[in-house]
């Protein structure tokens, strides 16, 4: 089936997967995750935001306020698939510094960059509850953990394929 | 001999945690059925006499909660377990939501029904999204079993339903106001007291917020009974806990001990447990209970891993993570990061918190980075403590509490960076003399 | 049902109070201020700034507390200048500066500023710590005020106005932690939004982040002197304050702050006294039938003009945004000529009244027109159309009594000069008007009336 992305979707088409979750203002970061994994560039756009908050009843300041202030939302494009390495006290200690080098080079950008095709965005995350397989990244629910070298050639290699 | 217990993860991993049946023939559902013959009084009376301790991290004693939250005569009540798991170094929740769902649904369930609330919450933060698709499937299991719903197990009017509700990032959302604010929609900031969460909570009724692993301990509590449970512990904190050991170590996981019955010493070095440091180096110091909690150091590990026991040596359980760190690890630049985690995570409501973690990560960085300048550890000190005595919540009162035990117990390495010198070795000191 | 009361003492003073008192409120009930940031009355307590902090001992807890969110309880002893509290507050204060565009010689709250009052106050003199600062550049594109967030203490008071007493939710909150700033969402401009420029948020700052153009480029605190007057545009009747300099009106606030009594909107803030600046009418005028162009003249060449046209199927119509005795002077004027008198609100409403009339006196209290401040606000209801007022032109004959030159006036054959609302006492719904100036000739409609 092929996927729609969020920035093809109609405004109705948006409103459809905003009911799914049944309206309730406490299911709005659910709804704003939702929309944001189908977005080409991991973020929620002005338009989407606007919908979510005619939809939701609530003011587009007050929508704008919940998606910057929660680490895994964006209101600013990203990369299709941003790869989060953990730097928290327990990967830090297991060297996730290193991850953090071999992606730079696997992907040829710096620490907080997104490649030029707009796939990969490679960005920090602290704790992801992963501690007990460290260094790891994350890579929207997905978690990688026990990094080697090659373990993340692999990684990207498999992203790029799919 | 230190041994691993077997009571709340018993069985994990080996059948499917979702599947009520299979659930069952592990012995699920024996409490809330026990439960459902107990007075009000009785269960709350059982709670306390249990002494649990709550697992989160603040470890106040679940029954003194439950007792007053019984007391408060309005209503509706919200019943909300807190999943958010946020503290660095703990993913103990993890595997309690992935392979013992149900455990954590028929603890919320005992609370729902003790306390006379219809409507339950579990805030999962968003990272674990994976195991909120686990944790829907078992409740969709438990309504159709009539473990959920109306009329639960075919007792009149006792209906109880649970929702998920996702965070998306936010460490400050593991604090129970703010968890409340990120329920009902709003970004995570957490609210002034008073009123307090138990009078004022969720859509301002009152409200019970325990941790994922107080709700399982229920499950233990209400089969085995409260006499058994405090067996599994010490007086003052029964049961058993969930420690997470995670960075410099060997055996990295999740690991059941009785509360009092090892000592820090065997949880880093047992091979039951820990197994030592790896790479034939030597301990430094390990980070208690999250990023939030005290740093301990080898003169103290004869401590015995229980709430007094830890308090009393100026150590705590926390949320039950034991971050390990071995002599590679510069202490100052340990602290760093540390408060690198708080810049990021702190709301920014309120001045000491927002402006203040800022200031003491810039001189820690200083500090590693040979811009150390005398003073420093005594600014760093006046910081700290204004900026805990003045935060306007948990986050900001706790950020500086690995750096305090860190200035207790080894003062010297700080006044070693105000030289520009790094006892670790590991500190490249730009501008500053090197190791 | 009597409530029992909580007994506690402040700084060694009894203070007896109701249940769920905060320990600010009972501190100003026995004349002990305790200084303040992010509390806003009306608003309920944020308690996060920190400043307002005070030590309690005594009751069931011991430490610093914020005074604005505390409650009272029996036996506290509250100390709200403690050497703890002093510190705490030194404290704040550092860590506000450092994160603070300290250039106050050009900032419009040079000499009524919060923090630099406290600074000074406290001793904090000089920057303590260097570091990272907010850095976001000024937005200067709302047309009547300007938001620099490197001046922004994160109060909030302006985003929680906007939200709670307003309601006009504009003002979203931006990120989180060390770089949290207030802004229009999705980092557009002031311009592009929706906001209606009512100029609350404004108000409230209590630093330079939020001030008006005319603040900035025109005055400083210590160069105005407020009169209390009434805003007589509309219904809200608003209480307000003129600040006067060098004899002009620069500025209109809130007395007090911004709530149910007096909530300004937008040409109330900025555009309602600004109007006068230019094409002030100071003497009668009288169209030159040559030119079609207004020309100064005597009293007596415009009062016989009206007094003559103004029978039969006359009318005799004011705003109604202006005093009471006003309003009776013009209905004194209409019966004395025996013609017809009615009211109206802005110049849609005008059009309307004077159909059918072949002559007109019409009172333009406010010199309305559509309403400058921007897009429609729904404060006043009056105004936010431009209409087009030529028809006029139609009418045989049209005096217009006026503050100031408008489109009005171009349709006018004699136009009498009236004080502005900042040049008269009265009384408007029941409140009252207090001159701050004194007007600039003589009160046209009273001349009229006089000569009837």
């Amino acid at each position: 089936m092929k996927q729609i992305f969020l920035e093809e979707m109609s405004a109705e088409e948006k409103r459809a997967v905003i009911r799914k979750h049944g309206g309730e203002t406490e299911q709005l970061l659910s709804v704003l995750l939702e929309l944001q994994s189908l977005s080409r560039r991991s973020y929620i756009d002005e338009a989407t935001a606007a919908v979510v908050a005619d939809e939701m009843g609530l003011s587009l300041a007050h929508v704008h306020d919940v998606i910057t202030f929660y680490a895994m939302l964006s209101a600013q494009p990203r990369g299709r698939y941003v790869l989060e390495v953990c730097t928290s006290a327990s990967c830090y200690l297991v060297k996730s510094q290193r991850v953090i080098g071999w992606l730079e080079e696997e992907l040829g950008i710096s620490l907080g960059e997104t490649t030029g095709d707009g796939l990969f965005t490679l960005t920090t995350t602290p704790c992801v509850g992963a501690c007990d397989i460290g260094p790891v990244v994350k890579v929207g629910d997905a978690v990688y953990g026990n990094l080697d070298r090659d373990a993340v050639r692999r990684l990207v290699a498999e992203l790029r394929a799919m | 001999m230190a041994k691993t217990m077997d009571v709340l993860l018993k069985g994990a991993g080996t059948f499917d945690g979702t599947d009520v049946a299979a659930y069952k023939a592990q012995g699920g559902y024996q409490a809330l059925e026990r439960v459902l013959g107990m007075s009000d009084q009785a269960v709350l009376d059982e709670l306390l006499k249990a002494e649990l301790r709550g697992r989160g991290g603040a470890a106040y004693p679940a029954g003194r909660k439950w007792s007053q939250m019984y007391k408060i005569p309005i209503t509706p009540k919200y019943i909300v377990c807190n999943a958010d798991e946020g503290e660095p170094g703990t993913f103990k929740d993890r595997e309690l939501l992935r392979d013992m769902p149900l455990k954590v649904i028929e603890g919320m369930t005992i609370a729902g029904r003790v306390l006379h609330s219809a409507r339950g919450f579990i805030y999962i933060r968003g990272e674990y999204r994976a195991i909120q698709r686990v944790f829907q499937k078992a409740i969709d299991n438990a309504v159709k079993a009539g473990y959920l719903g109306k009329n639960i197990c075919g007792v009149e009017g006792f209906d109880y339903t649970i929702t998920i509700i996702s965070g998306a990032g936010a460490y400050v959302c593991g604090e129970n106001s703010a968890l409340l604010n990120s329920i009902e929609g709003r970004a995570g900031r957490p609210r002034i007291k008073p009123p307090h969460l138990a009078e004022v909570g969720l859509y301002k009724k009152p409200t019970l917020v325990n941790n994922v692993e107080s709700y399982a301990d229920l499950t233990v509590i209400y089969t085995q009974g409260a006499d058994a449970f405090l067996e599994l512990g010490v007086p003052g904190s029964g049961g058993t806990k969930l420690v997470c050991l995670s960075g410099n170590v060997k055996n990295r996981g999740v690991y059941e001990v009785g509360l009092g019955k090892v000592t820090l010493r065997e949880l880093i070095f047992d091979p039951a447990f820990g197994g030592g440091i790896p790479d034939g180096k030597e301990l430094s110091f390990y980070h208690l209970g999250g990023q939030s909690g005290p740093i301990g150091f080898p003169e103290q590990l004869d401590t015995v891993y229980d709430h007094d026991s830890l308090w009393d040596a100026g150590l705590s359980v926390g949320s039950g993570a034991v971050v390990v760190a071995d002599g590679d690890v510069c202490i100052v630049d340990y602290c760093r990061k540390v408060m690198e985690f708080f810049v990021h995570e702190s709301c920014g409501k309120c001045t000491p918190c927002r402006i203040g973690t800022m200031r003491v990560l810039e001189l820690l960085t200083d500090l590693c980075e040979g811009r150390g300048r005398p003073g420093d550890t005594d600014r760093l000190e006046r910081a700290i403590t204004q900026i805990s005595a003045l935060s306007a919540c948990g986050l900001g009162q706790s950020a500086n509490k690995a750096i305090r035990s860190c200035l207790a117990h080894r003062r010297e390495d700080f006044l070693a960076h105000e030289q520009g010198k790094c006892p670790a070795g590991s500190c490249a000191m730009k501008g500053g003399e090197g190791a | 049902m009597s409530e029992k009361m909580i007994h506690l003492t402040i700084d060694g003073v009894a203070v007896e109070v109701p249940p769920e008192t905060t320990v600010l409120a009972a501190a100003e009930q026995v004349g002990i201020t305790i200084p303040t940031l992010c509390y806003l009355k009306g608003l309920a307590p944020d308690g996060s700034c920190r400043f307002c902090v005070v030590e309690i001992l005594g009751g069931r807890k011991a430490g610093l507390f914020t005074a604005c969110s505390e409650h009272c309880a029996e036996g506290m002893e509250v100390f709200t200048r403690s050497e703890k509290v002093v510190e705490a507050r030194k404290f704040v204060l550092e860590l506000l500066l450092s994160n603070h565009d300290n250039n106050c010689f050009s900032c419009p709250q040079n000499g009524a500023c919060k923090l630099q009052d406290y600074c000074l106050e406290y001793g904090v003199m000089e920057n303590v710590f260097a570091g990272r600062r907010q850095d976001a550049p000024v937005d200067d594109t709302n047309p009547y005020f300007d938001y620099d967030p490197k001046k922004c203490i994160m109060c909030r008071r302006c985003q929680r106005t906007c939200e709670q007493i307003t309601g006009k939710n504009i003002i979203s909150l931006t990120n989180r932690g060390f770089a949290t700033k207030m802004g229009i969402p999705y980092d557009h401009l002031w311009r592009s939004s929706n906001c209606g420029s009512c100029g609350n948020c404004v108000e409230v700052c209590p630093v330079g982040a939020l001030a008006s153009k005319s603040n900035k480029k025109n005055y400083r605190a210590w160069e105005v002197t407020p009169t209390a007057t009434t805003c007589p545009l509309c219904e809200n009747a608003c209480a307000v304050e003129l600040l006067v300099k060098g004899g002009k009106v620069v500025e209109l606030r809130a007395a007090g702050v911004p709530g149910a009594d007096s909530l300004p909107c937008g040409r109330g803030h900025y555009t309602y006294w600004k109007t006068l600046d230019a094409g002030r009418v100071t003497a009668p005028m009288v169209k030159d039938p040559s030119t079609g162009v207004l020309k100064e003249t005597t009293w007596e060449e415009a009062l016989a003009a009206v007094a003559e046209h103004l029978k039969n199927n006359a009318a005799v119509l004011t705003s109604r945004s202006t005093t009471d005795e006003e309003i009776a002077c013009t209905e004194q004027i209409a019966g004395a000529a025996g013609v017809r008198h009615g009211v109206f609100g802005g110049y849609g409403e005008l059009l309307r009244a004077a159909h059918g009339a072949d002559a007109l006196l019409i009172y333009d209290a406010d010199a309305a027109s559509g309403c400058r401040s921007g897009q429609n606000c729904s404060y006043c209801q009056i105004y936010c159309d431009t209409v087009d007022v030529s028809a006029l032109n139609e009418t045989n004959f049209v005096a217009v009594a006026t503050p100031a030159l408008t489109e009005l006036t171009a349709v006018a054959d004699v136009v009498l000069p009236m004080p502005a609302f900042s040049e008269k006492d009265g009384t408007f719904r029941g409140k009252s008007l207090h001159a701050a100036l004194s007007a600039p000739a003589e009160d046209g409609l009273a001349a009229l009336l006089k000569r009837l």
